[in-house]
């Protein structure tokens, strides 16, 4: 069983490379003047950034606290031990996953609105469990058609076919029952 | 292959994330010469590389919180890296989260709505903080935001509910004051007989539907001459027997009203949720050598009896009679018993399980089935084998009664069950009179009351039967039973016929050249019912088109348009079932 510093050391290279084997635990600062301790995960020194998993002892493949760090602006690495094998077992990474996780990301930073109330806000989720709906910075645009302008009661809904505008209306009607909001 | 992540917003998306994935599925396989945990060795540059990369790759789709030189901070949405160059990135959905002069906020400023892209060179790069980042993809995979793959997803986490908060202060419900007062809703569960309520009676009223309900083709023909006062106090004497009995299964009991075991505090899904699991043979006061016998006759049904000695295998089959039977069929058990002790009481010292040995293949085979009561109503076999026993005791009530007259005893009785009569039994009948035989005396008191007993007591068991049907009885030709006719149209006219405004015609559209062809309802017994007969000419419903040429047939013809009617032979066969309800066929 070879441990993955052994392997590591083997290896020429500058003294950056030893200092950044990975399992070394360093109390790093940096010119920012942020602070923290961390295990090295990995080190390039191409591009010269070093990815740390905060914290002195690894925690389970789930849930790592990383910080990609430009080895430029360490200003000072004290050792504080090291670590065999932070990475327990082999992993995959799942691309096409990523992908979705960013999407599904990006859209849900959208479906917040920019400069709109809360109680907006709360409208908005709640037409968008069943409609299309995004925003259109402060208004509401439905299924592409329908536009819900504020104070988004019922008498604000223009726009669209007479049927979808209906349909928008009667939704938000009850959107804002249910949500207990004030009926005018 | 390197892999080549190009920082600039002009670059095409899906390459580098193509590359990408090369070399994160590289990293993934084993190769040789690896590190005991799969790293492939090599120079630095690739191992360490291969890492970086590999990290890097992690952070897609993750917010995260980077760190510039000028102290600014920012936060968003990691889209890509230069692992080849110098690791310059690029976040979606930025947002300025503390600014060079070092104000801070907690949530985005609000002045700037998050910038779509965000392109950070590394030189400005101090550092990128991905927090709970998952760095194994084998769980990420739920399509809510992957904040914590492995946390217990709840509806209203992935409607994302955020009213999850409003909760309300539950009460318990109390009526209306001013409501209305259905006082009549509240016996519902009353005894229907008691609450004078005919649904016959109203449906007639209603919709004019008069019913042709006859419980007789349901269920055996109750025979009703003198001795049918005495026979309903039989049944209720039973009947009220059974219900008051002892009986170990957790249900059962709940239903009488009985406190089983004494434990109070067995959960609410144990009490009532159908499968009755661990109390089954709970010590509730029966000995285990019953239970052991009764598993054993089990057995030996199931699997044959190899010692197949003339009293083990009809006790087992007397056993699994109690097992399989529901309580109005308890009744045929205590049959059995009679015979036995009535014959013989060589095995009175043991168990009752026992006692029904001697006589079973006599008797047993003849109330196998109850559907073959009624054939068997007619014949004697069971009048003679239930009073075989007259010799001995001198029996009350029904007993005295020749047997002659009480062929149909068995299937009355259980037909008085059903019908809940309300009359005092005037004598016990199998107790009493087992009770008298000085033969069984010893066995009898004992055992009268358990032998009701085991029955009801391993009514759990029943679960625990084969698929076999252990009261299938291999057919023997009965000369006295009675045949299956069906009865003509004539024979059933008395009956009350369904009167025409009752039928329901269904609209015939006007579908050119559509051919309906002959065919018969359900029968309408007795009736000659107008015949519709659509070929070319298109009738109202309510008309009725007498052909010169075809046959009068007394059918009733529905014409749908949904399904095509079938075609029956037409003759005086008119099934016995009576034609209920409207439906159109």
């Amino acid at each position: 069983m070879k441990p993955a510093s052994a392997t590591v050391a083997k290896h020429d290279g500058g003294g950056e490379d030893e200092k950044f084997a990975v399992g070394n635990i360093y109390a790093v600062k940096l010119i920012t003047g942020d602070e923290f301790n961390g295990i090295v995960l990995a080190y390039d020194s191409g591009p010269n950034f070093a990815i740390f998993e905060e914290g002195t002892k690894p925690k389970p493949l789930d849930s790592k606290t990383l910080r990609m760090v430009n080895a430029k602006y360490i200003t000072e690495m004290k050792n504080l031990g090291n670590v065999k094998d932070p990475l327990a077992k082999k992993t995959l990474v799942n691309l096409d996953g990523l992908i979705d996780k960013e999407n599904q990301a990006i859209r849900n930073v959208e479906k917040i609105g920019f400069g709109v109330t809360a109680e907006a806000q709360r409208i908005f989720d709640a037409i968008s469990k069943t409609l299309p709906i995004r925003w259109d910075n402060k208004n509401m645009l439905v299924m592409g058609e329908v536009i819900v302008r504020s104070p988004y009661h019922s008498d604000c809904v223009f726009g669209g076919t007479r049927a979808v505008n209906d349909r928008v209306k009667t939704v938000l009607e009850q959107v804002r029952k249910k949500l207990q909001l004030s009926d005018t | 292959m390197k892999p080549v992540l190009h920082s600039g917003s002009s670059s095409n998306g899906f390459s580098h994330r193509r590359v990408e994935k090369e070399t994160g599925m590289n990293n993934a396989q084993p190769s040789a010469d690896t590190t005991e945990n799969g790293w492939e060795a090599g120079s630095v540059d690739t191992l360490s590389h291969k890492l970086l990369v590999y990290f890097t790759t992690c952070n897609i789709g993750h917010q995260v919180e980077v760190h510039l030189k000028n102290g600014s901070v920012y936060s968003g949405i990691f889209h890509a890296a230069d692992v080849e160059k110098d690791f310059g990135i690029i976040l979606k959905m930025a947002c300025l989260m503390r600014d060079s002069q070092g104000t801070k906020s907690r949530l985005p400023l609000v002045s700037k709505p998050p910038s779509k892209i965000l392109i950070i060179p590394a030189d400005e790069l101090v550092q990128v903080i991905a927090k709970d980042l998952p760095v194994s993809s084998n769980n990420v995979s739920d399509s809510v935001q992957c904040e914590k793959p492995l946390e217990l997803l709840t509806d209203s986490l992935i409607s994302q509910f955020y009213n999850v908060d409003l909760e309300r202060e539950l009460k318990p419900w109390v009526p209306d004051e001013d409501g209305p007062d259905c006082s009549d809703l509240e016996n519902v569960f009353d005894d229907p007989w008691k609450r004078g309520w005919n649904q016959f009676e109203v449906n007639k009223t209603l919709f004019g539907v008069t019913s042709t309900f006859d419980e007789e083709l349901y269920t055996t023909k109750l025979e009703r001459g003198p001795g049918t006062r005495e026979l309903e106090e039989q049944a209720l004497r039973i009947a009220r027997e059974i219900v008051g009995e002892n009986t170990r299964d957790l249900h059962v009991a709940e239903e009488r009203g009985l406190q089983l075991s004494g434990k109070f505090d067995i959960d609410e899904e144990t009490k009532y949720s159908s499968v009755c699991t661990a109390n089954r043979f709970d010590d509730t006061g029966y000995e285990d050598e019953e239970e052991d016998i009764l598993l054993d006759c089990c057995n030996n049904l199931t699997f044959g009896d190899s010692s197949a000695s003339d009293g083990k295998k009809p006790a087992s089959t007397g056993k699994v009679y109690e097992e399989t039977w529901g309580d109005s069929l308890h009744l045929r058990n205590i049959n059995i018993v009679d015979q036995s002790w009535s014959n013989s009481n060589k095995h009175t010292h043991q168990l009752m399980s026992e006692q029904p040995s001697k006589d079973f293949p006599v008797a047993g085979n003849k109330i196998r089935n109850e559907s073959q009561l009624g054939e068997q109503r007619k014949s004697k076999f069971l009048g003679a084998s239930l009073y075989s026993k007259p010799s001995e005791e001198s029996v009350s009530g029904l007993e005295d009664a020749p047997p002659s007259e009480k062929p149909s005893f068995t299937a009355g009785r259980l037909g008085l069950l059903s019908d809940r009569a309300k009359s005092e039994s005037s004598s016990g009948w199998p107790g009493s009179s087992l009770s008298r035989n000085s033969e069984n005396s010893a066995a009898s008191s004992a055992s009268n009351r358990p032998i009701l007993s085991p029955s009801s007591s391993i009514g759990s068991l029943s679960s625990e039967k084969s698929t076999l049907n252990p009261n299938a009885k291999e057919f023997k030709l009965n000369p006295n039973a009675k045949s299956f006719k069906p009865s003509s149209p004539s024979a059933k006219s008395p009956q009350s016929p369904v009167p025409d405004g009752s039928f329901y015609y269904p609209p015939v559209p006007p579908m050119p050249g559509l051919r309906i062809r002959f065919g018969m309802g359900a029968a309408f017994p007795g009736q000659q019912h107008p015949m519709m007969y659509n070929n070319t000419t298109q009738l109202s419903p309510n008309q009725t088109y007498y052909s010169p040429n075809s046959p009068q047939y007394p059918q009733q013809m529905m014409v749908t348009q949904q399904r095509p009617v079938l075609f029956m032979p037409p003759t005086p066969y008119q099934p016995e079932m009576p034609y209920k309800g409207r439906d159109s066929y």
